[in-house]
């Protein structure tokens, strides 16, 4: 047990504690690009941080035209993806994907579809109707349009 | 269904390298299996803990859904768990309805549900799903769990954006629980007052709840804040005092409440419950009685955080209190018994730690002080001594790995 003559080892214990919660706030914080792009069949051009949370956490199942909402995430070692969770979603990864196997294991909804890179996310985006996801650039494609985050 | 045939199911998914979702068709299947350890100094806790310990505690699950179209959903689950003898890996069915979603503000569900009393009730038989091994016993009162745990009926769920005041959620429920005399939450209530009644039977009628969260209010990010109403009742047989069996009527309302915050890698939750129960009337020779309600309470803090990604540990206070107008108490005392206010109370401290050895596979070690034993059957599972050391702190040791896909 440590006592107050040893001073010199709890204070590495509370440096070692800091920097443990330094490195993990500081992999959050990275200043990524965030795009939100969805399908064209979508029948939203802008929406605000609320409807982005309400409806990548699942709540909202679908959009207004009565296609299925299809979420679309990035793989948790994605740093776009550790951007977009804690920017807008303002879970960590672990968090979100917890949230999501709570959901599934209470049969609620069915995870969402993930993907290691981009380019996959993207073609899937283009060819599923209701999809909506998020890249690091806007791709440059006819069945894909770019959601515009409201203030 | 033979608990084997699960058990084969998940063997077969852990060694193949199953480590995700399955799909047969468009019918998603998903599972756990958790097996733990569990040892306290003295008293035993459900399963017979007191020194060398006990692994007749596990659990085990699995599940499947569809999407049928659009709005429609349906799925199962199948649950079996142990602990000392309460489960006894009897596989039942945990959860199954369909699931229709009209819009945001409104979905229906029917059929067998899960109840979403508090933060962590629907969740609490899936281990990978929490931090702890053990939620906070003031509101997570272990034996109470399987009474509480489904419903059959209807659920109305819906939310409902309100702009910079946040998103509000409800939930609406009616149907009936299934209650037996053999139950926890029967054996629990029987145990407050042992040995004046016994329950023969139990009868369950309709039985309500209404719940509403409110999300991330006024834009704090993070937070969730809720408040839960729930009611049930049941007709009952008791014999009173050996002698006197008659019928009456049961009620019990219940209110929860409760917060969780988020922040970074910490989540903070605190949450608060009471109940009131009342057998109505009971006749007594020519004359009938209303018996006075009598109370429960319960309430805990916790903390956890996330330090590494494989690596979360967490801390919690819990307060439980099975007869907060000592009505039990007084009465006992009445009869010359010594009944210190420990008998019904507990107060418990826990400290968790959680190993995600990767996406299925966790592994939790985790220690529990308890101050009194109001949250266990005094006549069964506490260690009674002439010292007067019966309430002294006692500690529970849990060890848990758990697979999930």
């Amino acid at each position: 047990m440590l006592s107050k003559s040893d001073p010199i080892k709890l204070k590495e214990i509370i440096f070692i504690i800091i920097f443990l919660f330094v490195s993990r706030t500081s992999a959050m914080a990275a200043n990524e690009n965030i795009v939100i792009i969805a399908n064209t069949s979508v029948p939203v051009d802008s929406m605000s941080h609320d409807d982005i949370k309400n409806i990548f956490l699942g709540m909202e199942k679908i959009w207004k035209n009565k296609i299925a909402i299809n979420i679309v995430v990035q793989d948790n070692s994605s740093n776009i993806h550790k951007a977009f969770i804690s920017k807008l979603i303002h879970k960590t990864p672990a968090q979100f994907y917890r949230y999501w196997r709570r959901e599934v294991f209470l049969g609620h909804c069915s995870l969402p579809a993930s993907f290691n890179d981009e380019k996959s996310l993207i073609e899937y985006v283009a060819k599923t109707p209701g999809a909506i996801g998020y890249v690091s650039t806007a791709p440059q494609s006819s069945q894909i349009k770019t959601i515009r985050i409201a203030d | 269904m033979n608990k084997k045939i699960i058990y084969i199911i998940l063997y077969l998914f852990s060694v193949c390298g199953i480590s995700t979702a399955m799909e047969l068709g468009n019918v998603d299947i998903h599972g756990f299996l958790a097996q733990g350890f569990l040892q306290s100094n003295k008293n035993n806790f459900y399963a017979e803990t007191a020194k060398t310990g006990s692994l007749q505690f596990n659990e085990t699950g699995i599940n499947f859904s569809i999407q049928l179209n659009a709005r429609l959903r349906a799925g199962l689950q199948f649950f079996a768990r142990d602990i000392g003898p309460y489960g006894n890996d009897e596989i039942i069915t945990d959860w199954a309805y369909a699931d229709y979603n009209q819009s945001k503000w409104l979905g229906i569900r029917g059929g067998k549900l899960r109840i979403p009393l508090s933060l962590y009730s629907e969740i609490r038989d899936m281990d990978h799903l929490r931090t702890w091994i053990f939620l906070p016993q003031g509101v997570y009162h272990e034996i109470r769990r399987d009474t509480f745990s489904t419903r059959k009926g209807i659920e109305l769920y819906g939310i409902l954006p309100a702009n910079i005041a946040g998103t509000f959620s409800y939930r609406a429920q009616i149907g009936v629980i299934n209650m037996t005399e053999n139950d926890g939450n029967t054996t629990f209530m029987e145990a407050l007052s042992y040995p004046v009644w016994k329950v023969n039977s139990v009868n369950p009628n309709t039985s309500y709840l209404g719940r509403i969260d409110w999300l991330y209010p006024f834009r704090i990010n993070g937070l969730h804040l809720y408040g839960t109403y729930s009611t049930y009742d049941s007709d009952t047989n008791v014999t009173f005092l050996d002698y006197l069996t008659f019928d009456t009527p049961f009620e019990s309302e219940g209110w929860f409440s409760g917060i969780e915050y988020t922040f970074l890698d910490f989540v903070f939750a605190a949450e608060y419950f009471q109940e009131e129960n009342t057998f109505t009337k009971f006749l007594v020779g020519p004359s009938i009685y209303r018996v006075i309600p009598f109370k429960g309470e319960g309430f805990y803090f916790s903390t956890a955080y996330r330090f590494l990604e494989w690596f979360e540990a967490g801390i919690y206070y819990s307060y439980f209190d099975g007869d907060k107008d000592d009505l039990e108490r007084t009465r006992k005392m009445g009869t010359g018994e010594i009944t210190p206010r420990d008998q019904y109370t507990t107060r418990e401290y826990c400290l968790t730690t959680r190993f995600d050895i990767n996406l299925n596979w966790i592994v939790k070690l985790e220690i529990h002080r308890f101050e009194g034993t109001g949250v266990l059957i005094q006549k069964d599972q506490v260690d009674l001594k002439e010292d007067d050391k019966t309430y002294d702190a006692w500690y529970l040791y849990a060890l848990k790995f758990s697979y999930s896909f």
